[in-house]
């Protein structure tokens, strides 16, 4: 087993805080899994993961799908679940994200554990293995402290699961009950796919309070700041929130801070100054 | 804390997002097709043969028809049944070519 990634562990101490499971640990659990694999298989991996398919491969399928089944488990308890959480931004660039081209092979081998059995008649595990890869593509978009790159990796996961419902559909195997079963989940799917403008509106607000959290921490940075952006220090330090905030050229001249997050020896920029 | 922050990444962040945004529309566009390509095998199902025009889904499979998300209008490209092999699936960021033009 590799070492669990910095996410995972967050989204761990998260579900021990909540008191409540989360089904992006159990797609991370999934995605870690892969280490497990008899080495045959772990062998190809990486060729797999690089070229998004299974072509070019000397093995059966049979054998590997086989050696996946505790995979797809984990993916299946976590669809389960129904609630996901991120873990958002940690410090910049100390953010843990997910291992996107990981979590999307899991995703892809257990649409084509779907189709093994549609091929073998199994119609009802089939859909519901369709529809839990589809639910961990919208899990990952989960709104509750997003995570840009989680939900792109999400985005790409539900677009190539759709692109692999062709041949269940055109099979002619679903009959009307499983049919509407699975009218009604896409639509769930659709309607709670979070928008990515909402995940980037979350992310920049939760950069912008770290940033500007950092920069009331360390005011001394101010005129490096201002000299660096040929702009007056008092374009990025405003005292209340009807002042004039960041300033146009920075961010966008709507983001105002508190008032109080700033050390009392900030300097007050003067009324005469703010133009 | 980190001392090189440059407010300048939230200009390069904003700028991704719009290229970003788009393929939570391109995913949106595709769910809503494949809803009216189950719609349409169910009316199959029901009546014996593929509808006539995605109009005479609603009101039985849909109040009103899903509309393209770039449009805003009824949807003039529907997916297709090609029945490809399970080792042809494929999950990157190309562009699907498993349209065609509705008859």
């Amino acid at each position: 087993m590799e070492k669990p990634n910095g996410l995972l562990k967050l989204l761990r101490e998260l579900r021990e805080r909540e008191g409540r499971d989360n089904a992006l640990i159990h797609y991370l659990e999934a995605e870690q899994m892969l280490s497990t694999l008899p080495v045959e298989i772990q062998k190809h991996i990486p060729q797999w993961v690089r070229q998004g398919t299974l072509e070019g491969s000397e093995m059966q399928l049979d054998p590997i799908l086989d050696a996946f089944q505790s995979i797809f488990a984990e993916i299946r308890r976590g669809a389960a679940l129904d609630y996901a959480r991120n873990a958002g931004l940690g410090d910049f660039d100390n953010t843990p994200c997910p291992s996107s081209e990981r979590l999307k092979l899991v995703a892809r081998m257990l649409c084509i554990e779907s189709s093994r059995c549609l091929s073998r008649g199994e119609v009802a595990a089939a859909m519901e293995d369709f529809l839990a890869a589809l639910t961990m593509g919208r899990d990952l978009t989960a709104p509750v402290s997003p995570l840009t790159a989680a939900h792109l990796c999400g985005l790409d996961i539900e677009r190539g699961v759709l692109d692999s419902s062709d041949h269940m559909l055109s099979s002619g195997l679903l009959d009307r009950p499983t049919l509407n079963r699975v009218a009604a989940r896409l639509a769930v799917i659709e309607a709670t796919t979070t928008p990515m403008i909402e995940t980037m509106e979350a992310e920049t607000a939760q950069f912008l309070k770290i940033f500007f959290d950092w920069l009331a921490a360390q005011s001394e940075h101010a005129d490096d700041l201002a000299r660096q952006l040929g702009q007056p220090k008092d374009d990025f330090f405003c005292p209340t929130p009807t002042d004039r905030g960041a300033g146009p050229n920075v961010l966008g001249g709507h983001f105002r801070l508190p008032a109080d997050a700033y050390p009392a020896t900030r300097p007050r920029r003067l009324p005469a100054s703010t133009g | 804390m980190r001392n090189s922050v440059h407010p300048f990444v939230l200009i390069t962040k904003l700028e991704e997002g719009e290229e970003s945004d788009r393929k939570y529309w391109q995913v949106i566009s595709l769910l809503r097709r494949t809803r009216i390509d189950v719609a349409i095998e169910a009316y199959r199902l029901d009546h014996g043969q593929p509808p006539e025009s995605l109009e005479a889904l609603v009101p039985g499979y849909f109040a009103e028809l899903p509309a393209d998300p770039f449009s805003g209008g009824p949807f003039r490209v529907l997916r297709g049944y090609y029945g490809r092999p399970p080792e042809d699936i494929y999950l990157g960021d190309g562009e699907t070519d498993a349209y065609h033009e509705a008859s």
